[in-house]
């Protein structure tokens, strides 16, 4: 009841008691609470994420593959129990994913793990509850939105500034709807990476 | 996942073409208008099959709606313009004032829909059903104002706070205005408080544009689900919640207050707007005593009760109110 660390809040407790006493009722609608936890805890440390696997791996284009390979195994386990600190969790599978790859590959050397507290993750770590300047996300998107190929970013302004439909935008563009809808994909897919996967100081993917 | 040290190697599994898969899904269900049921049943499939797929689709997905937010770029023109036929409608009705005026005084000498009011004394709970389908629950000690007719559909919430779930009506938005604050959606679910000066809105489903309105003249900001808003005459804050504080939220639908590390002088605050038999807390540090736990809003005592045996606070019970200190 009193304050008793965050590890509490991520858990219902058990403890009832008549009287009209119930501590924390589980959620009837959404989404699992092992997906609202990724969403919530993981994805915002995704940045950090392919900092770390970026110093640790050679080649560069395993590292998405590893990203969701990592995520895959975080959220195995946290639809078991959630754990107490996602922060320390992900990096451990991580770590954990490399080494078992580089045991049975051979491909790397793992004494150049870099210490995790270099990588300086409490710092961009928001809390759960942020408050965040609707500017500045707004801000966030609109680069990153700048930074798609241009048949691309204008698929996606059309669709998301203007609200237009797929067959309007292919009418203003002169393409069909599939190329339409392609183009929104692979606007998706970058959008993504950049949104998530780097660092606010605007590291290069 | 850690086994299998005989078999060579459990290569990293390739997810590009998941990744592909999971972003055609993503952008077929949000943005096509054919989306069926029987496509969401083949993605429920999909995302069922293997916890590949399920965080890709999650991460997209999250990706795609936080995208939403340069919704907020479009300002000229009001929600519903571009697709909707109010525009349309309203090109209409110019072209025939040009062509003659007699239309147009037709048109404006339909009677209107009469305003009508709606309100919950202290304590009170009432849902509202609008002709269009629009549903409206009043909370404790509220007032609203409604005028729903052919052309438009208006709420004012004058006091208290109300959820709203509206009918979808692409044609005409619906639009709530507190403290000149304006809302304005298509077809959603939301909830708005107002309290004193201040203003909160918080979006369950669907999307929503905030006109903050008034002095500075803010850009209106779009809400996604999960996003709150709080104005004053000063600032705008917008916050995203968890699931659970957003159901919390609205406990009240239920009759209950539900507390989560609460401070007391909160949970004071809340019972207070449900009882005209108030709760005082006595002093500041009492008040920042954390409790948790569901109540019904009309349940003073068993509040009470909680105070003194679990949290081994002193309680005196007077006509009118119930005094907790230390």
């Amino acid at each position: 009841m009193r304050q008793n660390g965050r590890e509490m809040a991520d858990k219902p407790q058990a403890g009832q008691e008549q009287g009209g006493m119930v501590q924390a009722m589980p959620d009837a609608e959404g989404w699992p609470e092992a997906d609202r936890w990724f969403l919530r805890e993981v994805l915002p440390l995704e940045a950090s994420l392919m900092l770390y696997l970026s110093h640790n791996w050679d080649n560069k284009s395993d590292l998405p593959d590893l990203r969701q390979e990592v995520y895959a195994r975080v959220c195995e386990a946290a639809q078991q129990q959630l754990p107490l600190s996602a922060k320390s969790f992900l990096f451990a599978t991580a770590r954990n994913l490399l080494i078992d790859l580089v045991r049975h590959k051979r491909v790397v050397q793992i004494e150049a793990m870099a210490d995790l507290e270099t990588l300086d993750i409490a710092s961009e770590q928001p809390g759960p509850e942020r408050e965040v300047a609707a500017r500045e996300d707004l801000r966030a998107v609109h680069a990153a939105i700048r930074r798609l190929p241009p048949r691309c970013q204008q698929t996606v302004v059309l669709r998301k500034v203007e609200g237009l439909t797929l067959r309007e935008i292919g009418v203003r563009m002169n393409i069909s709807e599939k190329t339409v809808e392609r183009h929104l994909t692979e606007g998706l897919r970058v959008l993504a990476d950049v949104l998530y996967g780097e660092s606010r100081k605007g590291m290069k993917r | 996942m850690s086994g299998g040290s005989e078999q060579s190697a459990p290569a990293i599994r390739l997810s590009g073409e998941v990744e592909e898969r999971a972003a055609a899904y993503v952008v077929a269900r949000r943005d096509r208008d054919d989306w069926s049921e029987s496509d969401q049943a083949a993605l429920d499939a999909w995302v069922a099959q293997s916890m590949l797929h399920r965080v890709a689709y999650l991460r997209l997905e999250a990706a795609w709606a936080r995208a939403d937010r340069v919704r907020a770029l479009r300002q000229a023109r009001p929600v519903g313009d571009v697709r909707g036929h109010a525009g349309l409608f309203r090109r209409l009705v110019a072209g025939a004032a040009i062509v003659t005026g007699i239309s147009v005084a037709i048109y404006l000498a339909i009677p209107q829909a009469p305003v009508a009011r709606y309100a919950t004394a202290i304590g009170g709970h009432k849902i509202v059903k609008l002709g269009d389908g629009t549903q409206i629950e009043l909370n404790t000690d509220t007032a609203i104002r409604v005028l729903v007719n052919r052309e438009q559909r208006k709420v004012w919430l004058d006091r208290g706070e109300a959820f709203f779930r509206v009918a979808h009506d692409p044609a005409h938005p619906f639009v709530v205005e507190a403290n000149q604050r304006r809302v304005t959606v298509l077809g959603t679910k939301f909830s708005m408080r107002r309290d004193g000066d201040v203003t909160d809105v918080a979006l369950f489903e669907g999307r929503v544009r905030f006109d903050p309105k008034g002095e500075g003249a803010r850009a209106p900001v779009e809400l996604v689900p999960g996003d709150t808003v709080r104005a004053t005459s000063q600032t705008l804050t917008l916050a995203r919640r968890s699931q659970k504080a957003m159901s919390d939220s609205v406990a009240w639908q239920r009759g209950v207050v539900v507390f989560d590390r609460t401070p007391l002088a909160d949970a004071a605050r809340q019972f207070n707007r449900y009882n005209s038999e108030k709760i005082i807390i006595a002093d500041e540090q009492t008040g920042k005593i954390t409790i948790g736990g569901t109540f019904q809003t009309d349940n003073i005592a068993g509040f009470a009760r909680v105070a003194h045996s679990v949290l081994g606070l002193h309680v005196q019970i007077r006509p009118g109110e119930t005094i907790i200190s230390q």
